[in-house]
């Protein structure tokens, strides 16, 4: 395809802010991003003007606590909302409704994180500084190679600007009934961020989630799901864990 | 919901200002709840957006450029790239818990005059029925090219057919 066609550009931006753009073909043009300014320019371009049908809609209130749980992940919140019945963090709202377990959830989250230690999966991080000076956002910021026991990769990832490009080896165990999920683990304790539910072959990309940029990252982790992902927003059965190590 | 007004908190959360955030969250947060959970057609997906969508917003807000369509615009997009994102992984709930009065009112405020100034009304309007309605479904409610075909019930290459045409009339359409 001749990316340097200013009207399929401009076609392939239109669908992509659209919404009709999917698949690899969506994932091709979020990746020129990175490269071709025109590409910037033309979604700015289609973001301007489409996103003023959404004016239409009459607005409807949200409930009152997501404010307050979007507050406690900025670390806005100290003791204003400490015992009171908020549901907190994790990015689900969904543990709103289950409330009165999240303590329970998070004893789970950190049981298997202690028990990281001795798990028998070889696993290799290298992250590379993000201080150098390089202006591209292709550039990998870091990365993460997950193998098992037997020293097979079974994922690359490497960190960009915005997002996460995940390679999915031949060795990862095809799961037809499940799905595998990546996660951020902060260092702070709080529960697992998820970062999203992944293919289970050959390379994607997932958003990166704002708060992998600005919280410090003890692991990221990979968890064996549902299909379609986590149903609480903590992870189920976790498979891996990298610890990330400055270089 | 001026503009001007909206551009100015944002410097104000640019720089860190939490009353700022508040502010601006209780201007917005109907606005971008009404596109996620026209999307979403799910509450508890729908306020799970809206939350992923202003942590981004708090951390990115000094990426909003002048000249790149208005403030509201460029968090409308937030919202909606992550909706996006959450039908296309499927992590929203398949139930749909919304009230009927709810979804009879997201179906009414799509066609419902705006009040804003805006040059893309007048040139969806402009539109064929079938381009303007292609472009509705997927914009208001997420659907990829498939999902379109099933609401109108014409072949697929038909129903891209209208949406690119339709595109394409709407970016001559703005550009007069």
């Amino acid at each position: 395809m001749n990316y340097d066609n200013p009207q399929l550009i401009s076609a392939l931006a239109a669908e992509y802010v659209l919404g009709t753009l999917r698949g690899k073909a969506r994932e091709r043009f979020e990746a020129l991003k990175f490269e071709n300014e025109n590409v910037v320019k033309e979604i700015k371009y289609w973001e301007s003007h489409l996103n003023e049908m959404a004016l239409h809609l009459q607005p409807i209130e949200p409930r009152e606590y997501v404010l307050q749980n979007i507050r406690q992940r900025l670390g806005f919140v100290g003791a204003e909302t400490s015992g009171s019945d908020v549901p907190v963090n994790t990015g689900s709202v969904r543990q709103f409704k289950q409330h009165k377990s999240t303590q329970k959830d998070k004893h789970i989250v950190w049981k298997w994180w202690s028990g990281l230690a001795t798990a028998a999966a070889l696993i290799l991080a290298v992250l590379v500084s993000k201080n150098i000076k390089v202006d591209t956002t292709q550039q990998v910021q870091s990365l993460a190679v997950i193998s098992n026991e037997d020293a097979q990769i079974l994922w690359s990832i490497d960190v960009l600007a915005n997002d996460i490009r995940v390679k999915v080896t031949s060795f990862v165990p095809n799961l037809p009934n499940n799905d595998y999920q990546l996660w951020i683990v902060p260092a702070s304790g709080a529960a697992p961020i998820s970062i999203g539910v992944m293919q289970q072959s050959g390379e994607f990309y997932l958003s990166k989630p704002v708060e992998f940029d600005n919280i410090d990252i003890a692991a990221l982790a990979v968890s064996k799901e549902p299909k379609g992902g986590s149903p609480n927003g903590a992870p189920t059965d976790v498979l891996y864990a990298v610890e990330l190590a400055l270089m | 919901m001026e503009h001007e007004e909206l551009f100015f908190l944002l410097k104000k959360v640019a720089a860190g200002n939490q009353p700022a955030f508040n502010q601006l969250y209780s201007i917005t947060s109907g606005q971008l709840f009404a596109v996620a959970l026209k999307m979403l057609k799910n509450r508890d997906s729908a306020e799970e957006a809206l939350q992923e969508a202003y942590v981004s917003i708090w951390y990115k807000a000094d990426y909003y450029k002048e000249g790149q369509g208005t403030v509201l615009t460029w968090m409308v997009s937030i919202i909606r790239y992550r909706a996006l994102d959450m039908l296309r992984s499927q992590k929203v709930k398949k139930e749909d818990d919304l009230s009927e009065d709810i979804l009879s009112e997201l179906d009414a405020t799509e066609t419902t005059e705006s009040g804003y100034d805006i040059k893309i009304e007048g040139c969806m309007k402009e539109l064929d029925q079938q381009q303007r309605q292609a472009i509705h479904l997927a914009y208001f409610n997420g659907l990829s090219h498939s999902e379109v075909v099933e609401h109108l019930d014409h072949p697929l290459g038909t129903i891209k057919s209208w949406i690119r045409r339709g595109l394409t009339s709407l970016q001559r359409c703005l550009g007069i």
